[in-house]
């Protein structure tokens, strides 16, 4: 069927449509133009899946699959999808509807066809919620299929990072099943889908969430007098839910992880000068004894030789609870495409693997933090210690785990002084980053990333 | 005799010789049940007395302890006749007229034996041990040197040093892999092969529908293995079967294996060995995940359980009369569940733990119906234990094994209705405490209470007999984002049942895809109430703490394709890319 009509339409709707999508990114003003540079029939006809690729505004490229159906057929299917839907079109003297062809559960299915070049075919398909830079849709309980939205020339990292530990056979990823290439682009990739995990911030918050409400048992001896109840309160590894068993298991794969990817890829050593710099930046939004306790920090990670520093290598760049998975065999690591927000080349940088540490040690305290802000305002002033001491537990425990794995020393830098040093210093970059996310997006939960700045540079 | 099909009138019926594959068990101490004649100790006769009660709460076949001829210096397990029954619990003939009893109404039951060894006080063992050439000189496994087999571990490491016992008459030493009062059996000696067939035959013959057969991994020994397992043991117990088979089609072979599934399995054999085993680590695994508020801990070991043969089914339990096994759990995990269920030094014995079901879980009734939930709805038939369908303590102040040996409570009266003897006299004293004693904790009042446990207990059996799935239909987890939420599928046919677990403290949310099951209405199978009907979008559910639901998802007319679309303009034909 000819797509003139359907392109003419989509063309003049798709860029105030593109800039209320949550995958959409292109700074802050909303998109001016959208031209489609390569369309394909997936589905041929009305109703049909036409496959299109977006140039926005000539600064980015998008992959917009369009679906269309007469309006008079669409039924509930836009119902649940308010923002699917593109806009209306004659169409051969037809009124259609054009809209985000993955919400259709039919039209998926066909591009779940593609992807697996006609050798598989699926009979159900959901959406996974939550997902912001991408689309992934799960088929079957059995498989998901990662469409990515924005578009680069080249190998798509997650897919080049993906692709280079299911050689390695890393049992700790997803290994790649299919992908679905046109011309220079990635579009999509399928991997199995772990259909009874459960992410890893799911699991902490439920540990926090016990630990927190905790009334376990009090260990008063039975010889003692009722009157002396002595608490058993404040030790996390005695609560029913503790999550330190779990730390310890993340912690041993995010290391393997590490030794994966440096066997995979280029290493280089890594110079401690690149994390002073980058602190180095942020100055700006810090007091000034906090800022003091800062060039003193950046002083000190100047000073580290680059011999001592370590080895720089690939890092999964974005590491925290919400990209690992808990299945009934063991851990799991998603999405390596490193930080959405930076260009891509700088997400293939070579960096020292503490900075992942840093990443999920922050994500520990995120989730001891919004624990206890889902407690009354009035327990909270109780609760507090208690969830510190729940987030140093089970970071001891990641941190007790990751350094376990025989191998992981060789990465690292050469004394544990300067080791922990430079754990710091990420784990403040990482605060810094959060801080300017919250007082930009969340400003009640400032107070999370300040307190632990204070903290870290207090130490 | 009677052969009643276990399954509702509606299922897909079991072969009438696999009937333990939907079978509910319940396991019997003799001596604890219920006393006769008023000699302070349980008996045949009145094991009798008490089936309308068995029947009435819808166990299937019953499961007996040791009732052999006994000097009773392990429970019974150290037989000494293997033709005749314990005086104090009554003869052969009471045995004939419990078991007519039992086919009377319906049910079955079986018995333990023992192949492995025998009491020392045994016949054959005290002529086997007279001499070195007397007819039954190689009937038990001699040497003269205690040094041979030595890589055969010790099971009770806390009362013997030796796998080995001298013996002064015949001036050598015999094996024992269990107490040095209980001589192993040589099973390279074709008479002892026989004599367990033998014995088999003869309560066969009064009408036992099955044998437990318990110790069996260590029937053989030889020099350079564990003694365990061999493969010795499994042409052993192959030609036992096919020898029983031959002559008592039907009847069910439990093997008690106490071991990780992955080995268990080998007693299945090709369908050919024993037809059930124990499952004995998900037991553990279903305390942790209520502990830990986390299904990993089951989904790890039931992804561990290898496929059994067709025939043949696991025997699942929450507790038994032994410990909580931990011999093949990892160290972390072993010693997790001290450090949770034992801290009292008193309730370890040997390597394990003796408690009740209820006291272990703190006497929260929602935990025990989860559990129970969990033995009823995962893979296997469920083996109860007598006293916990009404939640029965345990007595940990008692040595061993007794304490969760202690009478059966049947009413508040004296001696908790179990015997008219008097108190002094009883083999144990009852639970009299304030909490789990026979005053409070009887059957009389839970049976008057019809929200007893006793009562919601009865219920669950109910459901899950009208459903043969849960006995031999498919299983498959469920992805729940929730981990303290374990859902799972069970399917037989077009009968599906749709299990959601919370192993919660708190109420939890669960979103549950369900999009293989769009258009199906689940009702709630306790009280046959329909739910919203399932469609495309994931089916959300509320749980509240440590809550179950078991749904039936029947099929509904469809009124509409659920999301509206394929029905109404029909499925597109996908094309290629790029050939448009």
């Amino acid at each position: 069927m000819d797509a003139t009509q359907i392109i003419k339409a989509a063309e003049v709707a798709l860029p105030g449509w593109l800039a209320k999508q949550r995958w959409f990114s292109s700074g802050d003003s909303a998109p001016q133009s959208a031209t489609v540079v390569d369309q394909t029939w997936i589905v041929d006809g009305v109703p049909g899946l036409l496959w299109t690729l977006m140039d926005v505004d000539s600064t980015s490229v998008y992959q917009v699959p369009i679906g269309v159906r007469e309006k008079e057929h669409i039924g509930p299917t836009l119902l649940g999808f308010p923002h699917a839907h593109v806009c209306e079109a004659e169409i051969d003297g037809k009124t259609c509807i054009l809209y985000d062809g993955m919400i259709d559960s039919p039209l998926a299915r066909a591009m779940f066809k593609v992807v697996f070049d006609g050798q598989q075919e699926a009979a159900t398909v959901r959406p996974v919620g939550g997902e912001q830079s991408n689309t992934s849709l799960v088929f079957d309980n059995r498989t998901i299929v990662k469409f990515f939205r924005r578009l680069y020339k080249g190998r798509n990292p997650d897919l080049e990072v993906s692709i280079a530990l299911t050689e390695a056979e890393f049992a700790h990823i997803a290994p790649v099943s299919a992908t679905w290439q046109r011309g220079e682009w990635d579009l999509a990739v399928a991997q199995p889908y772990l259909f009874d995990g459960s992410d890893g911030w799911n699991m902490a918050m439920n540990s926090v969430r016990d630990f927190l409400r905790g009334d376990f048992v009090a260990s008063s001896s039975p010889q003692g007098s009722p009157n002396k109840i002595v608490d058993d309160f404040e030790d996390p590894s005695k609560a029913g839910g503790n999550f330190g068993n779990e730390a310890h298991r993340l912690g041993r794969v995010t290391a393997e992880l590490h030794l994966a990817m440096a066997k995979q890829f280029d290493t280089d050593a890594y110079s401690a000068s690149a994390l002073a710099d980058s602190l180095m930046r942020d100055f700006d939004s810090l007091t000034d004894v906090e800022r003091k306790s800062m060039q003193n920090l950046i002083d000190r990670l100047r000073e580290v030789p680059d011999s001592m520093a370590g080895r720089a290598i690939r890092i999964h760049g974005d590491y925290h609870f919400g990209q690992t998975l808990r299945s009934t065999s063991g851990w799991y690591v998603f999405d390596f495409e490193g930080e959405p927000a930076r260009p891509l080349h700088e997400r293939r940088i070579l960096t020292s693997p503490l900075k992942d540490v840093a990443g999920m040690l922050r994500s520990v305290q995120y989730a001891g933090a919004t624990g206890l802000s889902e407690q009354t305002e009035t327990a909270q002033d109780d609760l507090a210690a208690r969830a510190e001491s729940w987030e140093s537990y089970n970071c001891g425990r990641f941190r007790e785990g990751y350094f376990s794995v025989d191998g992981i020393e060789t990465l690292m830098p050469s004394n544990q002084e300067t080791r922990d040093l430079l754990l710091r210093g990420f784990e403040v970059e990482k605060a810094l980053y959060e801080l300017a996310y919250e007082r930009a997006y969340r400003p009640d939960w400032v107070s999370i990333p300040h307190g632990a700045i204070r903290r870290l540079l207090a130490a | 005799m009677t052969d009643r099909r276990i399954t509702a009138p509606s299922g897909n019926e079991v072969a009438g010789n696999e009937w333990y594959k939907r079978a509910v068990f319940y396991e019997v101490v003799v001596r604890g049940f219920y006393d006769s004649n008023d000699d302070g100790t349980g008996d045949i006769r009145g094991l009798t007395e008490k089936l309308d009660y068995l029947q009435w709460l819808g166990v299937d076949c019953i499961w007996l302890l040791p009732f052999y001829q006994s000097p009773l210096r392990d429970g019974g397990y150290d037989i000494s006749d293997y033709y005749s029954v314990l005086p104090e619990y009554g003869t052969v003939e009471d045995m004939h007229e419990l078991i007519n009893g039992v086919h009377q109404r319906g049910m079955k039951i079986i018995a333990d034996t023992v192949m492995n060894h025998t009491s020392d006080q045994h016949p054959w063992f005290i002529e086997s041990s007279s001499s070195h050439d007397n007819p039954k000189h190689d009937w038990y496994v001699w040497s003269d040197d205690d040094q041979l087999y030595d890589e055969a571990r010790i099971i009770f490491i806390d009362t013997e040093k030796s796998n080995w016992a001298w013996h002064p008459t015949r001036r050598q030493y015999y094996w024992h892999r269990f107490f040095s009062h209980q001589p192993d059996l040589n099973f390279d000696n074709m008479e002892v092969r026989q004599a367990m067939v033998d014995a088999a035959r003869f309560w066969m013959d009064i009408g036992l529908d099955g044998m437990r057969l318990d110790a069996i991994p260590y029937l053989f020994e030889r020099p350079g293995t564990n003694g365990e397992n061999l493969p010795e043991t499994h042409e052993y117990l192959k030609w036992f079967r096919k020898e029983i088979d031959s002559t008592h089609p039907g009847r069910v072979l439990l093997a008690e294996a106490n071991q990780m599934p992955e080995e268990v399995v080998d007693y299945f054999g090709n369908g050919d060995e024993c037809s059930m085993a124990f499952h004995f680590p998900v037991m553990p695994r279903l305390y942790m995940a209520v502990r830990r508020e986390q299904r990993f801990p089951i989904t790890e070991i039931l992804a561990q359980t290898p496929e059994i043969p067709d025939n043949c089914q696991w025997g699942m339990f929450l507790r038994n009369h032994d410990e909580l096994t931990l011999e093949m759990v990892s160290d972390e995990e072993r010693d997790y569940m001290y450090s949770e269920y034992a801290k009292d030094p008193r309730m370890r014995s040997n390597v394990g733990i003796s408690r009740r079901l209820l006291p272990l879980v703190e006497n929260d009734r929602r935990v025990a119906e989860l559990l129970h939930a969990f033995l009823f709805s995962l893979p296997g038939s469920p083996v109860l234990y007598y006293g916990d369908e009404i939640g029965m303590g345990d007595n940990i102040f008692l040595p061993d094994r007794d304490s969760v040996r202690t009478p059966m409570q049947w009413s508040p009266d004296r001696n908790g209705g179990f015997s008219r003897a008097d108190f002094a006299q009883l083999y144990l004293p009852p639970h009299m405490d304030s909490v789990y004693g026979y005053q409070s904790v009887n059957v009389e009042s839970q049976i008057r209470n019809t929200s007893s446990f006793l009562h919601w207990m009865k219920r669950m059996l109910d459901v899950r007999k009208q459903h043969p799935l849960f006995g031999t239909g498919t299983f498959e987890v469920l992805p729940a984002e929730n981990p303290a939420v374990l859902a799972y599928a069970r399917q037989q046919g077009d009968d599906i049942v749709l299990c959601v677990n919370n192993l919660s403290r708190f109420s939890q949310p669960v979103e549950l895809q369900l999009a293989q099951y769009a258009g199906r209405i689940p009702v709630e199978l306790l009280g046959r109430v329909p739910f919203p009907a399932i469609g495309e979008l994931p089916y959300f559910i509320t749980l509240g703490p440590y809550q179950f639901y078991w749904f039936q998802l029947s099929a509904a007319p469809r009124s509409a394709d659920p999301d509206g679309i394929s029905e109404s303009v029909g499925e597109p034909a996908a094309r290629e890319p790029g050939k448009a």
